[in-house]
């Protein structure tokens, strides 16, 4: 079987996995390997200092980089179930989930309000 | 000169094993652990008769005359105190030496933890301020009741972080060391600490820890450099940039 991924990496613990779990975990590492270079890329693209030949390279290796070493490729996932909808980042729990956990009273601090 | 320490969420680890000290030990013989027994049944026996022949004279310091009815005793002033509010030492000098900033999502916690921080400086001859309410954060959380798309019924949640403060005056580092290491000790589990420390410095400072021959920095700062600026000296000398510059 034909590994899914161009590299492997380790599956996130103390987390929900399924495939789209995994494809986000997959674009935030390569990410943080990567930020580093595209950084000083985007530092030589737009230092007006060098020469425009230089800046062109960097522009030129920058856009060829894959898309998954890109940060806005990265979605918030909830950390319960899975899904990329409605995700309260204080909690990184999805809306249904972060209701449930709330009514429950697992997540600290938490109470039902009325006013 | 400030520097942060953090108490509240497990900063500072220390382990502790027996491990070692047992493998040293190695076996001991059948004869030998019998003997050990009986010794320590002797040093045992001692030790209660040494507590009985020299007995303390009950003495508490007492502030009412309440009686405990069921022991016949008075309350002692440790507890009684627990009524009161929190007694505080007034200030010398009025320097500020640290501030705790008290947050949790319990009052009756934050009061507790903030009192006994009081209470500890009091006994250890710090001046504090009293427990100084800060503003109250308050989060709203509305979401939809449905696990399906049906958006009109919601339901509201909110999460209340109380927040406190205590400034402590006119105390050696070396005390205010003691206070702090006691209250990690004796930390609350809902309440997260966070402290300041003020230290002062004479004028020529700079001078002198440049007069200082053996001066070594922490290692934790050794090798900061931007990795970014690295990276672009490397990417300039690389064959890719060499030919275009």
């Amino acid at each position: 079987m034909v590994f899914r991924f161009p590299v492997k990496f380790a599956i996130p613990k103390h987390a929900h996995v399924n495939t789209r779990v995994l494809r986000d975990q997959h674009k935030r590492v390569q990410f943080a390997e990567h930020e580093v270079t595209r950084n000083a890329l985007r530092y030589i693209a737009r230092n007006t200092e060098l020469q425009p030949r230089v800046r062109l390279e960097a522009q030129l290796q920058l856009s060829t980089m894959p898309a998954y070493t890109s940060y806005t490729t990265i979605k918030n996932r909830c950390v319960g179930t899975g899904k990329a909808r409605s995700v309260l980042s204080d909690f990184k729990l999805n809306r249904t989930d972060f209701r449930n956990k709330a009514r429950n009273g697992s997540i600290p601090g938490v109470k039902v309000a009325s006013w | 000169m400030l520097g942060r320490i953090r108490i509240g969420s497990g900063f500072i680890t220390r382990s502790f094993s027996t491990r070692g000290a047992l493998l040293q030990k190695g076996f001991v013989s059948p004869n030998e652990y019998v003997e050990q027994v009986k010794q320590e049944k002797i040093e045992q026996e001692q030790f209660k008769q040494e507590l009985l022949s020299n007995q303390i004279p009950y003495a508490p310091k007492t502030l009412s005359s309440t009686v405990i009815q069921s022991e016949g005793r008075p309350v002692p002033l440790n507890v009684e105190l627990l009524k009161y509010k929190p007694l505080t030492l007034p200030q010398t000098h009025g320097d500020q030496v640290a501030v705790i900033n008290f947050r949790s999502y319990e009052e009756a916690d934050i009061i507790r933890a903030g009192e006994f921080a009081m209470r500890a400086a009091y006994y250890l001859g710090i001046p504090t301020s009293h427990l100084k309410s800060l503003k109250t954060e308050k989060r709203l959380y509305t979401v939809i009741k449905a696990p399906f798309v049906f958006a009109k019924s919601k339901q509201n949640f909110h999460r209340i972080t109380f927040q406190k403060r205590i400034v402590a005056y006119d105390a050696n580092p070396d005390v205010v060391d003691l206070w702090l290491s006691y209250l990690n000790r004796h930390k609350l589990d809902t309440v997260d600490y966070k402290v300041e420390l003020t230290a002062r410095e004479s004028l020529n400072y700079v001078e002198d820890l440049k007069q200082l021959k053996d001066l070594e920095l922490p290692k934790a700062y050794e090798g900061i450099e931007d990795p970014i600026a690295v990276k672009v000296q490397e990417l300039l000398k690389s064959d890719d940039f060499k030919k275009l510059i």
